[in-house]
């Protein structure tokens, strides 16, 4: 029972020291840094600065509702300074810097190091109502040291009661532009990849050239050979449409052109085509027969299928018997005859040797 | 191509000789269709032999028939043909 016990609370203090553990941010109605203000729906701003230059401007922002003490400014900030940001001297408010690591800004082209920025809040907030529409501010002064001229953009500020750690810095902020360094060498590896890739291509292309050149060399006989055959061909054997196309203009043009004389051609055909396409009919079609003086019907109109009559029960099967018996007499008598005739050609031919 | 090319100039020369002749008119219809008719009634009527003798078989023998008993004269236009390619050497 004691452990149960110990078990539950140890989990109750666990979910009450997370769910404290946890910062709570909150976002600025309004949010001004060295007079520049963050428009509504962007989350940039840019402040140059000019070598060896100061600028001092207004630091504050507006928060609709602020139930609790939120004590710290956080921001991030792309410079083109890599050794240290510029100063910020404010006396209601203490600036820390650190560089993010791994992680840069694309501006426009150049690279900028990023660095996310703390604001530890030392004023008073000065709210309206009580935790309604509170205001901070003071003035910042903004310090170029260095002999160039530097470009810094302050982006994704939020008010938040924990301290930043930059270990815990999501690196992961929607903020166009800002790219890690692993983006940044994956980048250079796709470009590094594309080029490996496009010199394989080439190597594979002057390999696969010269292996077709190689094949196209050892099939060459062979390729000539049926480039003879098939010019040997073309020489001497005609198209397939050829005999038809000439046959179809033979026709038109010489058998046209006799007329009547051409008419024993075109009977030996037609006969031929007939002959071709013979059908079976074994329906006798028997036509109306009336009486001339009454018009009386004397036979019906009818027809009579005699193959139906000649294939039933008893009688199918003698036909049947006879038909096969009709055709091997057929053959017996056709083998026969070309026996004889060949017997007769053969006596010629020796006649004639 | 070659036999192409010979046939060509062989009928393109017959077509030319054809186009100097006139026309020759068409046998009159009062000639051609009574032999139609009667064409038309034979092979009309023809498949009732079907009942008696197997036309299949009769129409495959007939061109065989015709073949085998002309075959001395098929046998001497072959010979014909192939005695008048030189490269054979066929004399007889």
């Amino acid at each position: 029972m004691k452990k149960i016990f110990y078990v539950f609370f140890g989990f109750l203090f666990f979910f009450m020291f997370s769910v404290n553990s946890k910062a709570e941010t909150v976002q600025f109605k309004e949010f001004t840094f060295l007079g520049e203000t963050f428009p509504s729906g962007q989350n940039t701003i840019r402040i140059g600065l000019g070598a060896m230059q100061s600028k001092s401007s207004s630091f504050s922002f507006l928060v609709s509702d602020l139930t609790e003490t939120k004590p710290f400014v956080n921001f991030y900030m792309a410079t083109n300074n890599a050794m240290v940001p510029q100063t910020f001297e404010n006396a209601l408010a203490v600036f820390t810097f650190k560089k993010i690591p791994n992680s840069t800004y694309n501006d426009n082209g150049y690279f900028l190091d990023v660095y996310v920025v703390q604001a530890h809040l030392l004023g008073s907030w000065n709210c309206s109502v009580q935790g309604r529409n509170c205001t901070y501010g003071s003035i910042l002064t903004m310090k170029n040291f260095f002999n160039y001229g530097t470009s810094s953009i302050i982006f994704s500020p939020v008010l938040t009661d924990e301290m930043l750690d930059v270990n815990d810095v999501n690196l992961n902020v929607d903020v166009t532009g800002m790219i890690t360094q692993q983006q940044q060498t994956n980048q250079k590896l796709d470009v590094i990849n594309d080029q490996n890739t496009e010199a394989e291509n080439t190597r594979k292309g002057i390999w696969n050239t010269l292996k077709d050149v190689l094949t196209g060399v050892i099939e060459l006989p062979g390729k000539l050979i049926s480039l003879l055959i098939d010019a040997l061909k073309s020489l001497f054997i005609p198209s397939s449409d050829f005999f038809e196309d000439f046959i179809n203009a033979f026709k038109d043009n010489f058998l046209d052109k006799l007329g009547f004389l051409s008419y024993p051609f075109e009977l030996i055909a037609d006969i031929f085509d007939r002959y071709m396409n013979i059908a079976t009919n074994s329906v006798i079609e028997i036509p109306q027969i009336k009486e001339p003086f009454t018009g009386g019907v004397l036979i019906e109109a009818t027809s009579v299928n005699l193959k139906e009559i000649f294939e039933y029960g008893a009688i199918g099967t003698i036909y049947g018997i006879y038909r096969s018996c009709v055709s091997v007499l057929i053959i017996v008598m056709f083998l026969n005859f070309a026996i004889k005739k060949y017997d007769e050609f053969v006596k010629n031919k020796g006649g004639d040797n | 191509m070659i036999i192409e090319g010979i046939l060509n100039i062989v009928t393109s020369l017959l077509y030319f000789v054809l186009n100097l002749l006139p026309d020759i008119p068409d046998l009159p219809e009062a000639l051609t269709s009574p032999i139609t008719t009667v064409l038309d009634l034979i092979f009309n009527n023809v498949g009732l032999l079907d009942l008696f003798l197997p036309l299949n078989i009769v129409k495959l023998i007939i061109p065989l028939w015709l073949i085998v008993d002309n075959f001395d004269k098929i046998y001497s236009i072959v010979f014909w043909i192939i005695k008048k390619i030189p490269i054979l050497g066929i004399e007889k």
